[in-house]
């Protein structure tokens, strides 16, 4: 799950690490009030999940409150890439003397948590990575026993952090880590960090991606994310899909398998319209969910249900029969080729389906190549 | 033969009262595997499936000789679990649990340093040696004994090449999913040093993916140490590459994980990549005509 800036500048206010002064909007009324409060020199900031945001236009700088408010009135409402504008962060702009770049990532690796520093923070910090990797070092973290001041210390000294910001840097890495650890990170980053004229540390833009698989016991993560009716769906069956923009729907028995589909569809001359793994749920219906979800697309022109599993394809079965039967309206061909356990049972149950437009196709490339073909004709 | 399990090995099930842990064990004692005990606290005394449960790893282990050990508890409970199995000395640990937070991994893989337990998944569908052993959600009947070692990142693609070898009359010895996770334990080159050592394991496939770099790891481990034939085969060429963490995700993978970078690992070693999954087969039966002899060995 990826927060938000203003999300993430929450929980660093929490834990001490000063953020410029801002004000959350998401609503044209409150933009004047805002404007006026930060007062003429802001940057008012689109509140999207996405990387590279100010290169994409997301991040305006405004010298007197009238252009703020003509700026914020743009921004707020537009679209950056995929996402629509709901809300923006109206902050003081800070008279900036250097940037820095402070990360702690899971490093899949080396298998634990992993602080990057470097002295040359900013927007173009993955272009240094590249050109001069010297300049941005790691350190390794033992999981067990944590983050020690005097590894930070080494650490910002050896990346040539100014020395009168040294001692700061060491209590605000320290903070970065617990808040990684405390809250189930899989990143939290603060790229720029800016060291203002007057020597104070300020986190100008904060990234945080916080682990799936925990949010169980981050119970206010629940109500920082803001799902869609398709999205939750699919956080309640526990299973996977990634909406694409080709016109053939994918149901796979595992992420190998759905992957393996759509790389075979594209091998047979057509365009998968989504990436779709039940795996994780055959035996709780996960692919009831699943087919509710492509059945409510409009945009397919047949669907594969390809797989072979451990899980029980009877159930499966009985949840192709179901999703048919409530969604009277679908007419798309559908072929399908399910083998593994019970599939005798599955066969049996499925053979019993009123739907005609039910292709099924024992050969694996071969249930490829039909479900191409079979949405050419439509 | 076959690697890590066979048909001596005794299997313990933590969480056999649960939904999977009770479909499960039962499924793969009919199969033949040796299910000597179960584990769910609070139910010690009683009997699944005619397995006797006890309350603990190591209460069980007063009674049975335990060899290995399958973790079947939701993911909030699995650290817990996987740290009981490992203070209780288990030589192998099946951990198909999906959901472990990757903090608790990263502890469980920690705890595993000091330990000599071998730790399958988080996220594994489980090991099988086909004729005598399963544990895990591997349906038996997609196999057969013989002599191809399988070790994979996908349960489904591991069953679908397992059922492929055996309609075309070629057996396995043992195959394995190594982990959906991001974080596991046994990998690829813990897989390929066992199958270069087993005496029935003429030919190893490696069902690879997208993403983190066993492949790369795995790759570099073959051209060094392994002498028998290795066919790979790589899915996700169409999927868009894992959520993108930040710079910082970048910073530290730079452009591994790819599919071209996977691709372009495997074949700068002369390690042959299968383009369809159904190629496997035939390019199996042509590593074993071709005897041991093995292209990419360059010592």
């Amino acid at each position: 799950m990826r927060l938000l800036e203003y999300q993430v500048k929450g929980i660093f206010n929490d834990y001490g690490i000063k953020i410029p002064d801002s004000t959350f909007i998401s609503s044209l009324d409150d933009i004047e009030n805002a404007v006026e409060k930060i007062g003429n020199y802001s940057v008012i900031k689109a509140q999207v999940p996405m990387g590279k945001r100010g290169k994409a236009g997301g991040i305006k700088f405004s010298k007197t409150k009238e252009e703020a408010i003509k700026q914020a009135k743009a921004l707020l409402g537009s679209r950056l890439n995929e996402y629509t504008v709901h809300a923006l962060l109206i902050e003081e702009k800070l008279d900036i003397s250097d940037e820095y770049y402070l990360s702690v990532i899971t490093d899949t690796q080396r298998q634990s948590p992993m602080v990057i520093v470097s002295s040359k923070g900013g927007i173009d910090i993955e272009e240094t990575a590249k050109q001069s990797p010297e300049k941005i070092l790691r350190l390794s973290v033992d999981p067990l026993y944590g983050l020690s001041s005097y590894q930070i210390l080494h650490l910002i000294t050896l990346a040539g952090f100014k020395s009168s910001i040294l001692a700061k840097c060491v209590k605000l890495i320290k903070t970065l880590y617990k808040i990684y650890w405390e809250k189930d990170c899989q990143l939290v980053e603060i790229n720029p960090l800016v060291v203002t004229k007057n020597g104070e540390l300020s986190a100008a833009d904060a990234k945080m991606i916080v682990d799936d698989n925990a949010i169980f016991r981050q119970i206010e993560m629940k109500s920082l994310r803001q799902l869609n009716e398709t999205q939750k769906k699919v956080e309640s069956a526990r299973i996977n899909y990634i909406p694409m923009d080709g016109d053939i729907g994918i149901i796979g028995t595992g992420a190998g398998m759905a992957m393996v589909n759509l790389d075979q569809i594209a091998h047979f001359g057509g365009k998968p319209a989504n990436f779709m793994d039940v795996g994780p749920s055959i035996n709780v219906h996960g692919a009831k969910a699943g087919l509710d979800i492509l059945f409510r697309r409009k945009d397919l022109k047949a669907l594969l249900i390809s797989g072979y599993t451990g899980s029980r394809l009877d159930i499966f079965a009985n949840d192709i029969i179901d999703a048919l039967n409530e969604n009277p309206d679908i007419k798309i061909p559908i072929v399908i080729r399910l083998q593994g356990r019970n599939e005798e049972k599955a066969h049996e149950i499925l053979k019993n389906c009123k739907y005609k437009n039910i292709h099924f196709c024992d050969d694996f490339d071969r249930a490829a190549e039909l479900v191409v073909q079979l949405s050419r004709n439509e | 033969m076959s690697i890590l399990v066979n048909k001596e090995t005794r299997l313990i099930v933590q969480g056999i009262t649960g939904k999977y842990g009770a479909f499960y064990s039962k499924a793969n004692k009919d199969y033949g595997t040796q299910v000597v005990a179960g584990v769910s606290p609070g139910k010690g005394g009683s009997t699944i499936n005619d397995i006797p449960v006890f309350d603990t790893v190591l209460g069980a282990k007063k009674d049975f000789q335990i060899d290995a050990s399958i973790i079947w508890v939701p993911g909030p409970y699995a650290k817990e679990a996987a740290f009981e199995a490992i203070d209780a000395g288990i030589g192998v640990i099946i951990c198909p649990v999906d959901g472990i937070p990757v903090k608790d991994s990263m502890l469980i893989m920690r705890k595993l340093k000091d330990s000599d337990s071998i730790f399958i998944g988080p996220n594994t569908p489980g090991i099988i040696t086909p004729g005598v052993f399963i544990a895990g959600f591997m349906p038996g009947h997609a196999f057969t004994p013989g002599n191809v070692g399988i070790a994979s990142r996908s349960g489904t693609l591991t069953y679908q090449v397992g059922s492929l070898l055996t309609k075309a009359g070629i057996g396995q010895s043992t195959a394995l999913g190594i982990g959906g996770d991001p974080i596991i334990g046994f990998g690829f080159i813990q897989a390929l040093s066992y199958f270069e050592n087993d005496p029935d394991t003429s030919v190893i496939v490696l069902i690879c993916e997208i993403g983190g770099n066993q492949e790369e790891l795995a790759a570099v481990y073959i051209k060094n140490n392994v002498t028998k034939p290795v066919i790979t085969f790589i899915s996700g060429k169409m999927a868009q590459s894992g959520i993108k963490m930040g710079h910082a995700g970048a910073i530290i993978s730079g452009d591994f994980g790819s599919f071209q970078s996977k691709i372009n690992t495997f074949r700068s070693a002369n390690i042959p990549v299968a383009e369809l999954l159904t190629n496997i087969p035939t390019m199996v039966t042509g590593a074993i005509e071709k005897g041991w002899q093995n292209s990419h060995v360059t010592r």
